[in-house]
Parts: structure tokens; sequence; C-alpha cells
């Protein structure tokens, strides 16, 4: 399996944001001042590091653009992360498994597309648990294909994602009808009272879901053991191959969920609206500080990962970086997280 | 270990057939697109062989460099990005007024860049002991950048020459040979560089390089233990990737005469799918460019062959995709007869 994974790893940490690397490091006494390996930052910089990036994102755009950081811009800043916050969700699930989601770019796309196309045809209720079913259904059987028939998740993904593009293309004839139904705009980008947004109210929900289920639960338990490493969690009476179905399922059913707000936000459904969401969900985990070999990490760093991400794009915008100079940054921060975040072990056995 | 191999007192190996059981298999493959291509087309000129052969030819040249990468263990999504990056500085280092001699710096300046680049991602991934897929995702953006500020937008200039020697056909005319023979039969000048590849991964694959790239996939510990230099056999295999990459752009710029700073972008995934459809393991250490290459001329004649059969370009994704999923899945039958429930894991 993984190189990455040492020995002493095989039982979860007992919170499971504390990255791996500073449980592989033995315990030293005497070290627990500000910047030893055992102090309280070093401990958290997963956590530290992305919502320190996030300050100063937004002290550049206040520095050149006043405006940016109003009240009512910063919800709308956030209510753009919600989006990408909930599809990178179950990317989380799947990163902390070891594996990786390519089908989400047309999974997504999909559900975004029933929902619009059949809100016309029948009750929109049906039209969202079909659109929430199709994106299920996908995510249960890219978890079939990886957990039974033991397709790498990478090649497994990605044959899927080609066949949704297929399906979607035939399905709609190239050119999909339909308007987002009023209760996905009100979702996407209305505000109770004109004040708060309903996205944030259900970003919070969302993230309060997930991280219960990744911190409380025997599933979430499970999950870590099945990162750091599957075969001892295997013997230590972990379902493996069901927890694996069980995830990607729920990958799908985010993207799902992010399909719809997407829709309502754009206010219609097209085609490749899904492309533009899968690195950057990546990015949001990573720069999240889960690590992509599966195994530590967890969601409340994916939050502040994906309000990074929506801010990187905005805020170098403002700061008159040109979307080349973004590309380049975009690469560069994550390769810095990377080295901050830990890598590898030294290959010796 | 294969099934059985502890029976017997002896190990016999296992029978050709079996043992290039996914060769064989994506050959047939391609041998039956191919055929049903040849059928449908109302003649198979030169004209068509030629435009057969171009059509997979990118993907050939930069597949090759997701094998090297793919047999060490890891995986190079840089590889689409890179074919930009290479297509944008040919696109502009090429002048009109001196086609040949600019054209001549283009590709080293093209190549050089390809190297380089393979190399920063070696550099990171052995040294920096990173996760390749995510250095790879960082650095193909990283290139994708510098594409886009070398070309904002598509165009700039491809000297036609340049296109020819690459794209065009060979012995057009009749050449005469020593001891008074004629060569008549037309060649696409693409055949040539398919053969180069092939050459090239045969004595490559014989050369004490490859087999530490094979060692170092097989298990990092064990190569290790046997004193293979680990860093510098995933180093070389990064770069020889970039190297491939930067072949790749140029003839990409060959085929499409223009820059274009996305152009490329198809190359990433579909580079992973012909190697994952030639039979190499994507947790590295097996796989043979041999298969590769059928399996990336599989993933670039589907939607020619399904243009001529009247089936909407629509089902392009939709055949290439299944086509993935059915040849990977057909892999895991053999999982069936595994005794021990852990390696199922």
């Amino acid at each position: 399996m993984s190189h990455g994974s040492e020995p002493g790893l095989i039982v979860p940490g007992v919170e499971p944001d504390t990255p791996a690397v500073a449980l592989g490091s033995p315990p030293r006494r005497g070290m627990t001042g500000l910047t030893g390996p055992d102090s309280w930052l070093w401990q958290n910089r997963a956590l530290l590091i992305p919502y320190g990036l996030i300050l100063i994102l937004l002290a550049a755009a206040a520095i050149r653009a006043p405006g940016f950081v109003s009240g009512s811009n910063l919800s709308q800043q956030l209510v753009l992360a919600s989006y990408l916050g909930v599809i990178a969700g179950g990317q989380t699930l799947v990163i902390l498994t070891g594996g990786i989601d390519l089908s989400i770019a047309w999974n997504l796309n999909l559900s975004a597309i029933l929902l619009t196309q059949l809100s016309e045809q029948m009750p929109v209720f049906w039209a969202v648990v079909i659109a929430l079913g199709s994106a299920c259904a996908v995510g249960l059987l890219n978890g079939l294909g990886i957990a039974y028939l033991r397709i790498p998740s990478l090649v497994m993904t990605l044959g899927m994602n080609a066949v949704l593009a297929g399906v979607t293309l035939v399905y709609t004839n190239g050119s999909p009808q339909g308007d987002a139904p009023p209760f996905s705009r009100d979702l996407a980008v209305g505000k109770i009272g004109g004040i708060i947004p309903w996205a944030l109210i259900f970003w919070a929900l969302f993230s309060a879901v997930v991280i219960f289920l990744l911190r409380r639960t025997v599933y979430g338990k499970r999950l870590y053991a099945i990162g750091n490493n599957p075969k001892a969690g295997y013997l230590s009476g972990v379902p493996v191959r069901w927890v694996l179905v069980l995830t990607y399922t729920l990958c799908g059913l985010c993207a799902g969920l992010g399909g719809i707000m997407l829709t309502g936000y754009s206010q219609q459904s097209y085609l490749g609206m899904g492309d533009l969401y899968v690195l950057p969900a990546i990015a949001a985990v990573v720069i999240g500080g889960t690590s992509i070999l599966g195994g530590s990490g967890g969601y409340t760093g994916t939050i502040a990962g994906a309000i990074t991400v929506v801010l990187l794009q905005n805020v170098l915008q403002i700061v008159g970086i040109q979307p080349a100079g973004q590309q380049i940054l975009y690469g560069l921060i994550i390769l810095l997280m990377l080295f901050v975040y830990g890598r590898n072990a030294r290959v010796q056995e | 270990m294969p099934p059985g191999a502890h029976q017997g007192r002896t190990v016999r190996p296992r029978p050709f057939v079996m043992r290039n059981g996914r060769l064989l298999f994506v050959w047939a493959m391609l041998i039956a697109i191919v055929a049903a291509y040849v059928l449908i087309v109302p003649q198979f000129r030169p004209r068509e062989q030629r435009t057969l052969l171009n059509s997979g030819l990118t993907l050939a040249t930069a597949s090759m460099g997701q094998t090297l990468v793919v047999l060490t263990g890891g995986i190079d999504l840089s590889i689409g990005p890179m074919v930009s990056l290479t297509n944008s500085i040919a696109s502009e280092v090429t002048d009109k007024e001196a086609p040949t001699s600019s054209m001549v710096v283009a590709a080293a300046v093209a190549l050089a860049v390809g190297a380089l680049g393979g190399l920063v991602n070696g550099v990171l991934v052995a040294y920096g002991r990173l996760q390749p897929i995510i250095v790879t995702l960082a650095t193909g953006s990283i290139w994708t950048g510098i594409a886009l500020y070398i070309r904002p937008s598509p165009g700039g200039f491809i000297p036609l020459e340049f296109s020819n020697l690459l794209a065009g056909t060979a012995f057009a005319e009749p050449v005469s040979l020593p001891f008074g023979l004629t060569w008549s039969t037309p060649i696409p000048k693409a055949a040539f560089v398919v053969a180069g590849l092939v050459i090239f991964w045969i004595i490559f694959r014989r050369s004490r390089l490859a087999t530490r790239i094979f060692a170092v996939g097989s298990s990092e510990g064990a190569a290790y233990l046997s004193g293979v230099n680990v860093q510098r056999a995933k180093l070389a295999a990064y770069t020889l990737a970039g190297f491939a990459a930067g072949c790749a752009g140029l003839i990409n710029s060959a085929q499409t005469a223009t820059g274009n700073a996305l152009g490329g972008t198809i190359f990433t995934l579909n580079s992973i799918a012909a190697v994952v459809l030639g039979g190499a393991a994507l947790a590295g250490g097996a796989g043979s460019y041999l298969g590769t290459l059928a399996g990336a001329y599989v993933i670039a004649i589907i939607p020619s062959v399904l243009q001529f059969y009247g089936v909407s370009s629509f089902y392009k994704d939709l055949v290439q995709g299944s086509v993935l999923l059915f040849a990977v899945a057909l892999g895991a039958f053999g999982l069936l007869r595994v005794r021990n429930r852990m390696d199922r894991l």
C-alpha cells in the first residue's frame, strides 16, 4: 500500500483533524514551546495556515479595494465558497480513504440538467429526488467498481466521467432545456430577511453533518482506519468494502447537491458546468490539510480551503493579476501547502 | 505471486498468452477498430492511412511519458499542460522571416522546456517526497499559467515545412534505391515517428535505467535495499516524461499549425487512459509501451470510426469511457480466484 503510512499509525488519531505526521514523530518532552514539533501551533498548522491565508488575502484586497471587505461582499464571497465547499465535502471523504473522485464534474452536471429538464415535466420535489438519486447512483457504481472490482479510483472515476459526459450529451441532445426551479434559486442566492443567505445556512448545516460523521460516528472512525491502512482496518473488523461504497455514494450525493446549488446560482444548467469545480475541489481539500494519501485531515480544513480558493480567484482579480498569474499562484500555493503539511516518509524499509 | 505458483515444487513460467494477456487484448481491440475503419471508408489510400496514423500521434508520444511515470508508481497530471506550453512556445519563437532557422530554435527551446519541467516534477516527487498526483496537478496549473502568458489567445505561426516534416507523406514519388530497385509505396511520415517510439522503447527496456524504474515501481523498499538509487530513477522517469510531453507539443504544433495555451489539456486524461488500456498497473512496476501505443490509438481512432458509421459525435465520450471501464473491469476477473481475502483489499 502507500509508503507513507507507518506501522504505528493503524489506529486513527483521537482527534481526526490532527495530521498524521505529528503522530508519527516521537513525543519529545520539553519541546512544547511556541515552535517545537509538539507545540499547539505546529500541531494545528493544518488549520492555522488556510485560515491565515484567508486573512492575508483579505488584507491584500482591503488595501487595493476597500469595498471588497464590506459585509455584503464578504457574505457574497462566502456564498460562492459554499458551492465549492459542498462539492469538496464529498471529495474530502473520498480523499480520506486514500482515493480520488474525478467524476464529480459530469456527475454534478447531469444532476443539474436532470433538475432543470424534469422540473418542467413533474413536481419539483420529484425532480430533486431524481437528480440526487442519479448522483447517488453514480457514486454507488463508482464505489462498487472500486471496492469489489478493485479498479483504481482514479481510473474508475475517470472512465465514469467520460461515460457521464456522453450520457449527458445524448440525453440533452447538446442543448439542455429548462430553467432552475425557484427553490434552487432561493437555496443558492436567496436571503432570509434580505440579510442572511440561505446558502450559508445550508453550508453550516452540511458542515455540521459532515464533521459529526467524521468525528462522532463509527463510520468516521472506519474511514480514518481505511485511509491509514486498509489491511489493518480489515483485520480489526472494518467492513472495508462497504465503507468504500458508502463513501463514494456520499461523494456522489455531495456532487448532486452542488449541482443543484450551481443551477440555482446560474439560473439554468449548461454543458460543462462541473468541469470548473473538479480541480478547485481537490485544491480546497489539499489546502485544508487533508493528506492526499488518506487517513488524516478533516472537513474543518476543507471549509477554510474552499474559502481560500474562492478568495484567491477573486482577490487576485482585484489586485490586478491576470488569469495566467492566477494559475501560476494557484499551483505555487498548492506546492507550498504540500511542503508545510508533511511529506512522505523516507523509503528505507 | 501468480496463482498456483506454490502448488508444485518448480515454478513454471505461465504460457505466453497468459503472460501477455493484456497486451494481446489491447492489440486485438486496436485491430478490430482499425478493421471497422477500413471497412467503412470508401478507399483506404495513403491519404486515409496518413489521417489514421496522425490522429493518434500526439497522444502516442505523450503517453510514452505517462507510461514511464506510471511504471514508477506515480502519475503525471502535468503532461497536457506541458503539451500546451511547448506548443505555445513553438508558435511564439518561430519567425515568418526565417521559418527554418527559427523553427529549429523553437524546437530546441520546446524540448528543453519540456525536459526542465519534467525535472522540476521529478525533484519535487523524488527529493521533496511529495505525492505525484498533487505535485503534478500544481505544476500543471503553473505550466498552464506560463502558457497563457506566452499565448493569451490562440494563434501564432508554425512553418508549413515543419508541418510537412511530421505530418506529411514520405516517398510520394518513387525513389530509386541502390541495386536498381525503386521504392514506390508512399509512407505517412507519422509511421516513422511511431517506429521511432517503438525502437526507443525496445532499446530503453533493456537499459539499466528501465530495470531500476520497474524495480522502484514494484517495491520501493526492496529496490532501495537492492542498492537502487530510488530518487535518481524517479527523477529520470519524470524528466523523460517532460521531454516526451515536449515532443508531443511539437507534434501537436505541426498538426494544428497554430499555438493554443489550452490545446493540450485533453492529453492528460487521455494519456492515463491509454496507459491503463495498455495494461500497465497504476500501482507501478508492470506495463509496456507496446500496450500503451495500442491504447493511445484505440482512444484516438474511436471518434473517426464513430463518425464514419454515422453515429452522433455525442456518443464519443460515452464509447471512450465505456471501453476504458470495460478493459479495466476485465482485469478484475483475476481477483475472483484470489484465495486470501486480504489480497482483495
